[in-house]
């Protein structure tokens, strides 16, 4: 192919901006407002030290069909605690001249005596950093920054990869007024696009520009198709208690090339549908190519396995085997590195080597398993329409036990067990492969069933402003693994702290787990205890029941949020205790037996104090319908939240008669 | 081709002799690659056992170092996992990396894998503050697939640049030792010294081809595990060294005393502490109405905080030569060495003297230690000799009040760079008065248990620090991180405003609404817990035996006045007990009395703190005091309705 031949441009298309809204946009390099310069703050995030004024870009295929990306950024400084947004850092992947950055510009603005100043970047003091053998990073602070600076850059990326299209955030740590994101397509390039954009474009055209390539007879004519999207007032994206990872919920808009059908002969295919990336993986030499390789040593456990009558049981043992005799090095991909023979000699692997080892182990005992590859929590959900394979950041097993009884198995962690999908994994899509069907399939892996944690107390109040007792917890699902991995990993000491929450007037005198083993069980932990009622004085004596429960401290103190919350999974708590009344006491005052309900019944509570004069017994429900619940229903839930912990806590009085 | 082959091959034959000498160490025999062999003494309390460990530090001359490292480590659990990692820093032009090797064995000694330098990770090594630096590193990681497993180390490193010779750091916590020497081979026309710290082990000395040899030897020395709120170079042993004589980056310099050390630093800044005469001119334009120096300092002072922000850029000679002043007072930016000197040079402008000043910094870090001479510092801060008025600035925070350090350098010393050479003075020691926080609380009771707060706290020091840096939260986050660390109950409304810094004194205020700010009601009854906040919060594990002291970050004044508005036809039935606590360092008062004719309850609440050391001894005590705090601010108010 000659790729030096000169274009033509026909410019069939009105400019850009045609329909570009009034407010906000951009403006061209050296160019600012006075206004900009006396800004005070942000609009519509009233808080923020700094904001980003616009950030531009056009990413776009020359005529040689070289991709490349015009950037250009600026930033207002509103305070001193903004001055750390002017040190600048753009990484790119240098390895191979795969990605370099050419024609970096940057400057200062401040407003003296009511006009603009300008400070230059001196060249000299932009350093290029090699981060390592792929990439590196371009380095630099801008001067002469103070509270009301306005900073900005531009530059531009290229890259010698036809297909490494750039991704595109709209929203940033902080707030963004203007972003705009310009692509320019041939049309006989075919790209998936992942949109996750949940707020109005404010920008939007599309248009096409005539081109041709080649002279005379062999000229030839396409069309590159121009789309511009702006989106205005973007607030910044904070980091909030179980909110899922920054990948569901930074705005942006990412392209993966699918195919190319260029005039002529040339076609390439890629990835379009999910049948296809699952034929890839099948046929792929560190994915479907492994999948049948023999194990050294691997007869004595699979004849082991077969010997279960049960496929549970069969599950069971090789999925304990293979947990315990391989590593998980914490890398997570979902295809091998130094494939699964080396992985099981060394007996460590990444996570798609521990399971694929997994799958082929129960695959030879004769039990209906599937590689899967799926997406972790922190590596963001899946989005269906948009069939690309980096999707996924780890390879787990499917198990059909027929009668709808289907397993996710995930052997990375030594705290998994075979009958739970991994909490980390829920809410989200896996791919399976069914090679010999020639099956592909995405499932969505989601968990209904309650997860359940029960603590049941027995106590006796003494007169001296003492609780002495014990107290059972009952741990359930992911509540056991939890607790579990909490202990072996904190130790005994530090996990007694915890439970006692450091605090010096509860003592534990012991400890003792059961089930820890019995994966089907719940985990049971028996605890005696006593209890100084510090608050208590001569007269009275005061207690709060709520005891060795996950309820202390509502984490949901903000009054507003920004991303959805996700628990994962639908929790369960239940407290059930009976305290003794000491011989001379009497009751003063109990909490009031409450029934309280979220508008949409997602969660509800409930709260029954009773006592006959000799004992008191105080019943704790909380039961979640839900697992998700919107930032667009916050207020409600952060209503119910207060008032819930508020019930939790309130305490019991005794009286001396 | 054949020179090509012969001298591979020599390097083959230059590799294999240096690995001979290792295994022809009588010491390194076949039962330290066994894991059963290690005695139960040293698995107490240790995640890994030291089996051997040989470094040798051979100085050929000033600038002519090389290190060569053994080790032999069983790692016996997951919290060992460290040990099979290992990271080695470099730069293109002091430090370089000669040669590496990790071997990873398995319990029973049986050879695992063998990585080599070049399976090692190359990147830059950023540490999180600076935007840039010079130093690269290498970094090696195995995963252990079971326990225990044996991690062999052996590399050589060497470096043309020094200021010292760095620290023989024996042991490091939850670590045993099996067996581990430090040999120091060195020339003895450059002055060789030692000190020991937390050891009394002594050398043997010999000499052999001109080289003085030193040997220090430990064996079996049980893990420690450190304690908490303890100084670890309280604790730990280690051996430093020096040579009189040094060398970096080409520059000779001599460190047998402090003085001629700060030479050399001298000389390494002599050339970028000046401003232009026009800028000299200015300064002293801007200063010129300003009376006495101290003023002038301050204006000065605050000039630097207003004009200028810290970024950390640590290129050029090894990170220790100040960018110059004339480059701060251009781009207004600078790391802690470029903005002392470029405040140095504007109080050189309106001729006032003052010192560049090298410090360990960090909350209770080592200090220096004066009777040794070498390099510890990491940070610079400035020194202005007022005449019985030492003045001192931290010239990289731009809300520091004029004159205030605050514990991350107080209670050590400085290294001034003068006119003549080194000085070693020591830095401000903490006081309680100046971190203080002074509060008022206004609480005003309903009937239906629902209150109203309004509260203004007046901080200093490390209390005004806090509220000045969480100024940059979101005003969400400002009021979650308040509810939290102050302990207070959620409100239903909450308006948090910060007001005046003054002199050193931050106002802030606190508005809020409670819906239910009752603990309990029960019929004609309220029970309240008669605080809006707790005056102090921490208290501390119960241990049998402390063996290390105890360390706050500094000492400290607190106080709070509450007064309750009792809800109209209410009054006093139970008012918490007055209480005065007191322990060797410090006391806590709390006091309540009732105003019948205005139907108020007013407390006073105190908290003194008044060194930030507690001896070992005194643990058991400051223990019980904390618990007896925390049970006296979790009394009850209790009112009733008027009959």
């Amino acid at each position: 192919m000659n790729r030096t031949i000169p274009l033509l441009f026909l410019c069939l298309a009105a400019s850009f901006f045609a329909n570009a809204q009034t407010s906000p946009t951009t403006q061209p390099y050296g160019k600012i407002d006075i206004a900009d310069l006396e800004l005070k703050s942000c609009d519509f995030e009233k808080d923020a030290n700094a904001m980003v004024l616009f950030d531009k870009a056009n990413a776009y295929y020359d005529a040689n069909l070289d991709l490349a990306m015009e950037r250009h950024k600026r930033i207002k400084i509103f305070n001193d605690n903004g001055k750390n947004k002017a040190n600048i850092r753009i990484e790119y992947t240098s390895g191979n001249h795969y990605e370099y950055i050419t024609g970096i510009q940057a400057q200062t603005i401040n407003m003296v005596d009511g006009k603009a100043e300008i400070t230059r970047l001196d060249k000299k003091l932009i350093y290029t950093e090699r981060i390592d053998k792929l990439r590196s990073a371009l380095v630099f602070s801008m001067p002469n920054v103070k509270a009301g600076s306005i900073i900005e850059y531009k530059y531009l990326w290229n890259t010698n990869s036809i297909s490494n299209f750039p991704d595109w955030y709209f929203q940033d740590k902080i707030p963004t007024r203007y972003s705009e994101f310009t692509t320019r397509i041939p049309d006989f390039m075919y790209f998936k696009i992942k949109n996750n954009i949940n707020q109005p474009l404010v920008t939007s055209t599309r248009t096409g520009q005539g081109r041709s390539t080649g002279i005379g007879n062999d000229a030839i004519s396409y069309s590159l198709d121009v789309e511009t999207r702006g989106l205005a007032n973007i607030n910044s994206l904070p980091d909030e208690p179980y909110m899922s990872s920054d990948a569901d919920n930074l705005q942006s808009i990412v392209y993966h090339l699918t195919s190319i059908t260029p005039i002529g002969t040339l076609h390439k295919s890629f990835s379009d549908t999910w049948a296809k990336v699952g034929g890839i993986l099948a046929d792929d030499e560190d994915f479907g190519l492994q999948l049948k390789r023999k194990l050294s040593g691997e007869d004595a456990i699979i004849a082991k396995a077969k010997s279960l009558p049960n496929p549970i049981d069969k599950v069971e043992y090789i999925f304990n085997e293979v947990k315990n005799n391989i590593k998980w090095n914490g890398v997570d991909r979902w295809y091998t590195n130094d494939g699964t023979v080396a992985a099981w000699e060394k007996k460590t692997g990444n996570s798609a080597e521990v399971n694929l080892i997994l799958y082929h182990l129960l695959k030879q005992s004769g039990v209906k398993a599937y590689p899967m590859v799926v997406s972790t929590r922190d590596h963001g959900k899946v989005t269906r329409y948009y069939t690309f394979l980096y999707q996924f950041n780890r390879a787990v097993v499917y198990v059909d036990l027929g009668m709808d009884n289907t397993l996710v198995l995930d052997a990375t962690s030594k705290y998994n067990t075979y009958n739970e999908t991994p909490a980390n994994l829920l809410n989200s899509d896996g791919l399976y492969i069914d090679k010999e069907n020639k099956k592909y399939d995405i499932i969505y892996l989601i968990n209904q069933s309650p997860v359940r944690q029960v603590t049941v107390i027995n106590a006796d109040i003494k007169t001296d402003g003492k609780m002495d007792g014990t107290a059972q917890i009952h741990s359930f699902g992911y509540n056991r693994i939890n607790s579990i991995k909490h202990f072996k990993t904190d130790g005994e000491k530090k996990y007694t702290e915890f439970l006692r929450d450091n605090n010096n007037s509860l003592k534990i005198s012991q400890l003792k787990f059961e089930n820890m083993e019995a994966d089907t069980l719940p985990l049971m932990q028996n605890i005696n205890f006593n209890l100084d009622l510090t608050g208590s004085d001569d007269n009275y004596i005061y207690f709060n029941a709520n005891l060795f429960t996950a309820l202390r401290n509502n984490p949901f103190l903000n009054t507003s949020r920004t991303t959805d919350i996700e628990f994962g999974y639908l929790n369960n708590y239940a407290l059930r205790a009976t305290f003794k009344i000491p011989a001379n006491y009497k009751v003063d005052a109990l909490p009031k037996s409450v029934n309280m309900v979220m508008p949409d019944s997602s969660i509800t509570f409930k709260r029954i104090v009773v006592s006959d004069g000799e004992m008191i017994a105080v019943r704790y429900n909380i039961d979640y319908k839900k697992s998700t619940f919107e930032k667009e229903n916050y207020p409600e839930f952060y209503d119910f939240c207060k008032k819930m912990y508020e019930m939790l806590n309130e305490q019991i009085v005794l009286k001396k008669s | 081709m054949k020179h090509w082959y012969i001298k591979s091959w020599l390097c083959a034959a230059a590799l294999l002799a240096t690995f001979n000498v290792y295994a022809q160490d009588k010491k390194v025999t076949k039962d330290l690659y066994i894991a059963t062999g290690i005695p139960d003494s040293l698995k107490d309390e240790a995640n890994a056992v030291v089996r051997y460990s040989s470094d040798e530090l051979i100085v050929k001359g000033p600038g002519r170092v090389t290190e060569k490292h053994h080790s032999i480590v069983t790692v016996l659990n997951e919290k060992g996992d460290d040990e099979a990692r290992l990271i080695l820093y470099y730069d293109k032009k002091y430090n370089s990396v000669n040669s590496v090797e990790m071997i990873v064995y398995n319990a029973a000694g049986v050879q695992l894998k063998k990585y080599r330098k070049s399976d090692m990770y190359d990147r830059s090594a950023a540490d999180g503050m600076s935007i840039i630096t010079d130093y690269r590193l290498l970094a090696l990681g195995h995963t252990i697939a079971s326990y225990p497993a044996t991690i062999e180390v052996i590399y050589e490193t060497s470096k043309n640049s020094y200021l010292d010779l760095g620290d023989w750091n024996i042991q490091e916590p939850e670590k045993s030792i099996q067996y581990a020497e430090y040999k120091v081979s060195i020339v003895p026309s450059i002055g060789f010294r030692f000190k020991n710290k937390n050891t009394g082990i002594k050398p043997e000395k010999t000499v052999t081809d001109g080289m003085e040899k030193y040997t220090w030897k430990v064996q079996n020395i049980k893990a420690v595990k450190p304690e908490e709120d303890a100084l670890a170079w309280q604790v730990f042993p280690k051996i430093s060294f020096a040579a009189n004589s040094f060398l970096f980056d080409g520059m000779p310099g001599d460190i047998s005393n402090w003085q001629n050390y700060g030479k050399w630093q001298q000389a390494l800044n002599t050339d970028v502490n000046s401003l232009s005469p026009q800028r000299v001119e200015e300064i002293k334009t801007m200063t010129a109405g300003i009376k006495s120096d101290k003023e002038k300092a301050k204006f000065l002072y605050e000039y630097l905080q207003q004009n200028t922000r810290y970024v950390s850029i640590q290129l050029g000679i090894g990170g220790l030569k100040p960018f110059p002043a004339s480059f701060v007072d251009q781009k207004k930016y600078g790391d802690c060495k470029a903005l002392a000197n470029y405040m140095c040079a504007l109080l050189k402008a309106v001729n006032i003297p003052s010192y560049y000043a090298m410090v360990r910094a960090g909350t209770n870090a080592e200090p220096a230690d004066p009777s040794f001479p070498t390099d510890p510092f990491n940070h610079i801060i400035l020194c202005v000799p007022f005449k019985s008025d030492t003045t001192w600035l931290e010239c990289t925070s731009s809300t520091q009040p004029f004159g205030k350090l605050g514990p991350f350098t107080e209670n050590r010393n400085a290294l001034l760079i003068t006119e003549n050479g080194g000085k070693l003075v020591n830095t401000p020691k903490s006081t309680g008065i100046d971190n203080q926080f002074n509060s008022e609380v206004r609480l005003i009771l309903n009937a239906d248990g629902s209150a109203k707060v309004k509260a203004k706290i007046l901080s200093t020091g490390e209390y005004r620090s806090d509220y000045i840096g969480i100024a940059s939260f979101k005003a969400d986050e400002q009021k979650e991180y308040l509810i939290r660390t102050l302990n207070i109950k959620q409100p239903s409304a909450f308006e948090y405003n910060t007001g005046a810094d003054k002199d050193g004194v931050k106002e802030v205020t606190l508005e809020l609404e409670f819906d239910k700010f009752c603990d309990i009601i029960a019929g004609n009854k309220q029970f309240y817990r008669p605080r809006l906040f707790d005056l102090w919060k921490t208290t501390l594990p119960v241990l049998e035996k402390r063996k290390t002291d105890f360390y706050f970050n500094q000492p400290m004044q607190k106080a709070c006045i509450t007064t309750i508005e009792l809800p109209e036809g209410f009054e006093v039935e139970t008012l918490p007990v007055n209480q005065s606590l007191k322990f060797s360092y410090g006391n806590y008062e709390i006091t309540y009395t009732y105003n019948a004719a205005k139907n108020q309850v007013i407390s006073t609440a105190k908290f003194n703190l008044i060194n930030q050391a507690i001896p070992a001894a005194k643990y058991v005590e400051m223990q019980v005091y904390m618990d007896n705090i925390a049970k006296a601010q979790n009394k009850k108010l209790v009112i009733r309705r008027k009959a």
